[in-house]
């Protein structure tokens, strides 16, 4: 027995302590019921004519700043949600913020080298609604082009 | 000038490393452990690196690279600090390597390239997991692994250019403050206050009421965007983070030769003029005293032990922070763990097992710091024998160690209660005040007890011989006398809080009284009948 094994007995002791008291010592939680009529993505660049909305990110993210955040609302502001982030884009990780009601988009160095467009969906796992984003380095004079 | 550094180069290695016969096959398993140690580590650190990006979801990407490039380097800059502070001025070879017929910069230059060879070979088995762990989860290319074998070589000359830099005015300062104690007092009871305070600041971030997975939902998402955001301060880390990657390579492999070239040139510009002076004011023997005070003399026996206590402590800081170091610990674990319990929602079973787990946790960090009293006699080394000499009650000592004891600690828990109290006010004040009349109580009985083991079994010759407590068995055993107790008084508390709760601190502080009393009938009695027969 020495002092460095007694620090890390008082560490495990107090994640353990942590523990037993959000298990055993929390009263229930009371999770209110209502339900999500809308989750809404409001900053945007521009839309197609399919109503995709574009987010220019050149000069926002780069080499220095990987990292681009993406605000959302929900209506009514106090419905329950479970908030699922997701993108198909290799190289992306997406964390989501429920608190703040904020999405972190962060690049990767090649992602940002090689100015991938991603989309990222916002989703409600409990309603299944959703907003999408599509985040792209705009080069000039580039016109979106609907699908046909 | 190239040949004496290689002799002294040379000859400090082969006093420091561990030598081979010319030939011996023992060299080969030294290496192949090693070398199993390495890829041991290698499929560790894959296998963390797959559960952070898989499971944790954590970005496993450029900028995590360099942030462990950072982070690693950074603590070896650290710590390369502390011991260059060590090796090139307060090391005792200096004596004799002074005495040599070589110059300062040549020594210096010496000491500097004996340091890189030992680092290297240690980070060898950091930066390797880590570099190839990362190259086989982002499945990189054949550039990626040619660049790892240089940058082997240049991460240790930066990490020790930086630290032999920077160990200059750190040198410099500590010289400073060893002839300035209470300068140094100062300085150590700010930098407690100060890292509280910045403690303070980022617990009080954590938004309340405390829901668990979310709060882990945001340590996960902080600690990536931390990490993500890092990198930005990155310099030369960063740099070399992008050239692994083939990010603009040869602009960025131009800046790690320049900055390597240029920590080169710096230390050996500075070092020039300052190191032997440096070097010859850090020597425990430098004479620098002018004024000789008058003795002051104490009326009893007592007072005399328990000013030569205190003497002892202001000489020598490091064994005090040594002894009591895991007690400045102790507000920090009770304000961190607190703020999380009362930023819980509560029920009245939870508010009890609040009360249990503060004392559990408050007597193991405060039972941890009696050490001082488990070797109170032993540190007394060869020189026990001359105490016993003087024709007085040489018993008081022991009194005087353990009033000494008693009142730093006390002073310590009271300071932690104080700051406890003040920065969490929704904790009731009840409960503190009376869980502090609780530790001191149990604590008082705890250095008694330290101190009877230290008294029926002091290692006297073995400290004379080495001048060294570590593995001290009488420390051990305090340290697991404390932890037990812990648990006692942690069952008890369960007894007390739960189903005794109206006379709960009634029976906790009653026992411990009890306790207490019990240590001190039994250490009064030990010290009668032993102290006389401790022979060296």
């Amino acid at each position: 027995m020495n002092k460095k094994i007694l620090l890390i007995l008082v560490l495990v002791f107090s994640v353990f302590s942590i523990i037993l008291i959000a298990v055993w010592g929390t009263l229930p939680e009371n999770p209110s019921n209502i339900e999500l009529e809308t989750i809404s993505i409001e900053e945007y660049d521009e839309t197609n004519d399919d109503g995709d909305k574009f987010k220019n990110v050149t000069d926002i993210v780069t080499e220095n700043d990987n990292i681009y955040i993406i605000e959302y609302t929900i209506f009514p502001d106090n419905a329950n949600v479970d908030i699922q982030a997701t993108t198909t884009a290799e190289g992306i990780n997406i964390q989501v913020d429920s608190i703040e009601r904020k999405i972190y988009v962060i690049y990767d160095l090649q992602s940002i080298t090689n100015k991938r467009t991603i989309t990222i969906q916002i989703k409600d796992k409990n309603t299944q609604f959703y907003d999408e984003l599509t985040l792209w380095f705009k080069t000039p004079d580039v016109i979106i082009v609907p699908e046909i | 000038m190239l040949e004496r550094i290689k002799i002294l180069t040379l000859l400090q290695l082969s006093n420091k490393s561990r030598m081979y016969v010319k030939g011996s096959k023992r060299i080969y398993t030294h290496i192949a452990i090693r070398t199993a140690i390495i890829i041991a580590l290698t499929v560790a650190v894959t296998l963390a690196l797959h559960v952070l990006k898989n499971i944790l979801y954590i970005p496993v990407n450029e900028f995590l690279l360099i942030f462990l490039l950072m982070f690693t380097q950074g603590l070896n800059i650290v710590v390369s600090i502390v011991s260059l502070v060590s090796d090139l001025y307060q090391s005792k070879d200096n004596q004799i390597l002074f005495s040599l017929a070589a110059k300062n910069d040549e020594i210096f230059i010496s000491k500097i390239l004996v340091y890189y060879v030992n680092e290297f070979v240690r980070n060898l088995f950091l930066l390797i997991p880590i570099l190839i762990g990362f190259g086989i989860i982002s499945r990189l290319g054949f550039l990626y692994y040619f660049s790892l074998t240089f940058v082997l070589f240049f991460l240790p000359v930066i990490s020790i250019g930086i630290a032999a830099f920077i160990s200059m005015p750190i040198t410099f300062f500590l010289n400073f403050i060893k002839r300035h104690n209470l300068l140094s007092g100062i300085l150590t009871l700010m930098f407690v206050l100060l890292t509280f305070y910045f403690t303070y600041y980022i617990v009080n971030q954590i938004p309340t009421p405390i829901r668990i997975v979310q709060l882990y939902n945001r340590f996960v998402l902080s600690l990536s965007l931390a990490i993500q955001k890092t990198v930005k301060f990155g310099t030369i880390y960063t740099a070399i983070g992008k050239m692994l990657f083939g990010y603009n390579y040869l602009l960025n492999l131009l800046f790690l030769i320049l900055t390597v070239s240029g920590l080169g040139a710096l230390n050996y510009l500075v070092s020039k003029p300052v190191y032997f002076r440096l070097m010859s004011f850090s020597q425990e023997n430098t004479i620098t005293k002018k004024i000789k005070n008058k003795p002051f003399e104490t009326r009893t026996l007592f007072f005399t032990f328990f000013k030569k206590e205190f003497t002892i402590a202001r000489r020598s800081l490091n064994e005090l922070l040594n002894n009591y170091g895991l007690l400045l610990t102790l507000p920090f674990f009770m304000y961190i763990l607190n703020y999380i319990y009362m930023g819980m929602n509560r029920s009245s079973f939870g508010n009890q097992v609040v009360l249990i787990l503060n004392v559990i946790i408050t007597l193991l960090i405060v039972t941890g710091s009696n050490t001082a009293s488990a070797t109170a006699i032993t540190k007394e080394g060869y020189e026990f024998v001359l105490l016993k000499t003087a024709p007085y009650n040489t018993s008081r000592m022991a009194w005087a160690k353990i009033i000494f004891n008693m009142i730093f600690t006390f002073l310590m828990i009271a300071f932690s209660f104080v700051l406890f109290a003040q920065a969490l006010p929704v904790f009731p004040k009840d409960n503190i005040w009376l869980l502090y009349v609780f530790v001191v109580i149990v604590n008082s009985g705890h250095i008694l007890w330290s101190f009877q083991i230290d008294l029926l079994a002091p290692k006297l010759s073995d400290y004379a011989a080495t001048g060294s407590i570590t593995n001290n068995q009488n420390v051990s055993k305090s340290l697991s006398i404390g932890l037990w107790l812990s648990l006692f008084f942690g069952v008890i508390a369960i007894f007390a809080f739960v189903f005794a709760k109206d006379i709960g601190w009634y029976i906790m502080i009653g026992l411990a009284t009890l306790f207490l009393l019990y240590r001190l009938f039994t250490f009064h009695t030990y010290l009668k009948a032993y102290f006389d027969d401790i022979e060296y």
